[in-house]
């Protein structure tokens, strides 16, 4: 299993699969707290439409899925301002307008675009270097943005009307939170494809929350916990691959662990709460 | 001169098509303390709601401190009456009350050393020192109550509203609040929404009757007009007036008047309420 360690392919693999952690700990912890899962699925799948075009125009698809993503994000942030009601649908639109428009791209691009199905469903052991660069860009967007605005975001996330009382933009605040859930988004593309994104983006979050006491800790264990699962993914299907030549992509092994570590962990959580001692 | 705080003139407002605000108009002084009273679902936290600059009336004016309420924001605190977030967000009860201490805008900045002073003594001053550190989920629904309250007394605001502050709490613990409200009512305006007169009008220097429109005559006595035209019947509510007198039963058979015990002249104030009549079901 070690000798896995030394290939570069490995080794770029599992870097990917790090650096997406900490996009999606720390950002999948407000998108639990702030219940947006059903609008980051929708990001997601609007990425895709940004990938379509990106291999249409020739241009580097993970540019057009983050260009997809923001707009996806900003747009869906503007409308829910106008409207009370009617979000829920406006997002399973531009989750299913998203999926059109890539397939729909890809469809007019001419020649065969092999990577299409690493974006559908993650391919973590051939990502290019530039992607790796990619991510670590985003990772910096937002860490930048989480440092300088957690307060704001924080407060907007618990109790929005407060935060309005208190002369917070609550607004901007819950664009700026959509904006960082696109690029979140956008660096998990690679792990486990834009249908799955939205599992690993909430579910070490999740995991996280049912111990966590604050959000700041919540977000370092939510990292750590996106860690451990897309690196025991990553290694889980090199050793089928090398022991038993069972080649099994790698996006649904990390999901499926991510799940297994939120049932134990509740499993666990629900144990203590019942004990005496606590 | 007193300064005005709040300048509401016939503020109108419909939510889904429903009148909940007709022809509001109520001004507050600095140092004026005003509990408002009326059944649910009479418009009472919509008002409220307008004066913060959360709900944008449909016709009428509201200006607070002589600004629009959104302009206004950060000189005004609030408490809201049922806490709608979520008990299991991982945040500790300290971080709750510096919300209280927020800067506003897009960067909030970082808490100070005087925000965290403020928020723990809003927090000490509730009796709720000794469980800054635990996880908001962790308290029971009183111990939530007082911790939104020392987090809008931690905004130190020159203009305090409170929606129902003490519906979960004991009365001798709802009695200290409006005590210590009312001490420092000289400097700091002050509305409460509350069903609990009993206890509120020993503290409160003026009331109001709400249910759509607003019934205000600039004290603190509540007539039989006020009473009748805000909750209709049946009427479950006590008035004395000048004399011990109990107002007449209505025709309704039923209608849960209950006799008044006398108190005696003087009393506190004009009003001893016993409980509000539609409950807290709504």
């Amino acid at each position: 299993m070690l000798e896995a360690l030394q290939s570069p392919f490995f080794q770029r693999a599992l870097l990917a699969g790090l650096l997406a952690s900490v996009a999606c700990g720390i950002v999948g912890t407000y998108v639990v707290v702030k219940r947006m899962a059903s609008i980051s699925g929708g990001l997601s799948h609007a990425a895709f439409g940004g990938v379509g075009l990106g291999y249409f125009l020739g241009i580097n698809p993970m540019v057009g899925a983050t260009v997809f993503a923001l707009a996806s994000g900003i747009g869906l942030g503007l409308a829910s301002r106008r409207m009370r009601s009617g979000l829920d649908t406006l997002i399973a639109m531009v989750w299913a307008v998203g999926m059109a428009m890539g397939i729909l791209f890809v469809s007019l691009t001419p020649g065969y675009a092999p990577d299409l199905m690493s974006y559908l469903f993650g391919s973590i052991l051939f990502v290019p270097a530039g992607y790796i660069w990619w991510v670590v860009f985003l990772d910096v967007i937002i860490i930048l943005a989480v440092l300088l605005l957690h307060k704001n975001l924080q407060a907007v996330a618990f109790d929005q009307e407060f935060s309005e009382v208190m002369g917070v933009s609550v607004d901007t605040v819950l664009l700026v939170l959509l904006g960082l859930a696109s690029l979140a988004v956008v660096t998990l593309i690679r792990v486990v494809g834009v249908i799955l994104v939205i599992a690993l983006l909430t579910i070490p979050a999740a995991t996280a929350q049912q111990w966590a006491v604050n959000l700041r800790r919540m977000m370092i264990e939510a990292v750590l916990i996106g860690a451990f699962c897309t690196s025991s993914g990553l290694f889980l299907s090199y050793g089928l691959s090398d022991a038993y030549e069972i080649n099994v992509p790698t996006g649904p092994l990390i999901i499926l662990i991510a799940v297994a570590v939120y049932g134990a962990s509740s499993a666990i959580h629900a144990a203590v709460a019942k004990s005496p001692h606590v | 001169m007193k300064s005005p705080v709040l300048d509401m003139r016939d503020v109108w407002l419909s939510l889904r098509r429903m009148p909940v605000l007709e022809g509001v108009s109520l001004q507050l002084a600095r140092g004026d303390f005003l509990a408002i009273i009326g059944p649910n679902g009479g418009g009472k936290t919509v008002l409220l709601k307008v004066i913060l600059g959360l709900l944008t009336p449909d016709r009428g004016e509201v200006t607070v401190f002589g600004m629009s309420p959104k302009r206004a924001r950060g000189r005004v605190a609030y408490v809201p009456q049922y806490p709608r977030f979520d008990p299991t967000f991982p945040i500790r009860v300290i971080d709750v009350v510096l919300m209280g201490r927020l800067k506003g805008g897009l960067v909030g900045g970082r808490d100070s050393e005087e925000d965290c002073r403020r928020a723990h003594a809003a927090l000490a001053e509730m009796g709720m020192a000794d469980v800054a550190d635990k996880q908001i989920g962790r308290l029971s629904g009183g111990q939530l109550q007082r911790v939104l309250i020392a987090r809008a007394l931690a905004v130190n605001a020159e203009f305090l509203i409170l929606d129902e502050p003490t519906a979960s709490l004991d009365p001798q613990i709802a009695g200290d609040l409006y005590e210590r409200l009312k001490s420092s009512s000289a400097e700091m305006t002050v509305i409460v929404v509350s069903h609990d007169i009993g206890v509120i009008s020993r503290h409160v220097k003026t009331v109001a009757c709400m249910n759509r429109r607003l019934h205000y005559h600039e004290s603190k006595e509540i007539t039989e007009e006020m009473v009748e035209a805000t909750y209709g019947c049946p009427v479950d509510f006590m008035v004395h007036r000048h004399t011990h007198r109990v107002l007449e039963d209505h025709h309704e058979d039923g209608a849960g008047l209950e006799r008044a015990h006398d108190t005696g002249p003087g009393g506190s104030g004009g009003i001893q309420a016993e409980r509000d009549p539609e409950g807290e079901s709504d």
